[in-house]
């Protein structure tokens, strides 16, 4: 699984912690969320593609089988 | 019950409703100390061996003073809107929450692992009686078979 989170983020001009803050979750499950070491629950999945104003499929691509 | 007071906050809740979670679990463990700290103090009174009595009494004071500690901090977290958002961000983020999960199993095991290296050795070392603490291990064992059958039928 790939997301295109670090990329909205900086498009959006905000850093990590604002966006943590935003989504109400801690600076280290961002930065977790960006290096793609971290697979988000489908609460936090939708809550961020909301937080973007996308659909969730343009935010997180799903790769095959692979789940890491 | 077991539901608000043992299973952890869900993402998405407001600061009022984590408010109100961590009251309840607040006045849930005073009720325990209260009654714990009065047992354990009318037990001591009851011991004749002086070994036996300051050990309860100094049970009973180490339970008083960490359930002071823990009032005394949700006293702080109830008066602190800031303090009180930040402590839901980090019992509500799911990574924490699986991290602290791992973390505790990981701990669980190890536990089961040193009292049995400590169980054999006072098996061989000290009284051969000391075999009959690994029922003590199976009991956990059972007791955590229990305890998530439970939890798997009300959670």
């Amino acid at each position: 699984m790939i997301n295109r989170i670090q990329e909205l983020r900086k498009s959006r001009k905000l850093t990590q912690a604002e966006l943590a803050a935003e989504l109400e979750v801690t600076r280290q499950t961002v930065i977790s969320l960006e290096k793609g070491k971290y697979n988000a629950s489908l609460f936090l999945a939708h809550r961020i593609a909301e937080f973007f104003d996308l659909p969730i499929e343009d935010v997180f691509i799903f790769e095959g089988g692979k789940n890491d | 019950m077991i539901n608000k007071l043992f299973a952890s906050p869900k993402p998405g809740i407001t600061d009022d409703e984590y408010r109100a979670k961590i009251k309840y679990q607040v006045n849930f463990l005073t009720i325990v100390i209260i009654l714990t700290v009065t047992i354990t103090m009318l037990l001591a009174s009851l011991q004749k061996s002086p070994a036996s009595r300051s050990f309860l009494r100094g049970f009973s004071s180490g339970i008083l003073g960490g359930g002071i500690g823990t009032i005394i901090t949700s006293r702080i977290l109830f008066h602190n809107r800031k303090y009180l958002h930040k402590s839901k961000i980090k019992a509500t983020d799911e990574r924490l929450q699986e991290i602290t999960h791992r973390a505790n199993t990981i701990t669980f095991i190890m536990l089961l692992i040193v009292s049995y290296i400590a169980i054999c050795w006072a098996t061989f070392y000290w009284d051969r009686r000391a075999a009959y603490l690994y029922l003590l291990i199976v009991l956990i064992y059972l007791f955590n078979s229990g305890v998530r059958y439970i939890l798997n039928k009300i959670l």
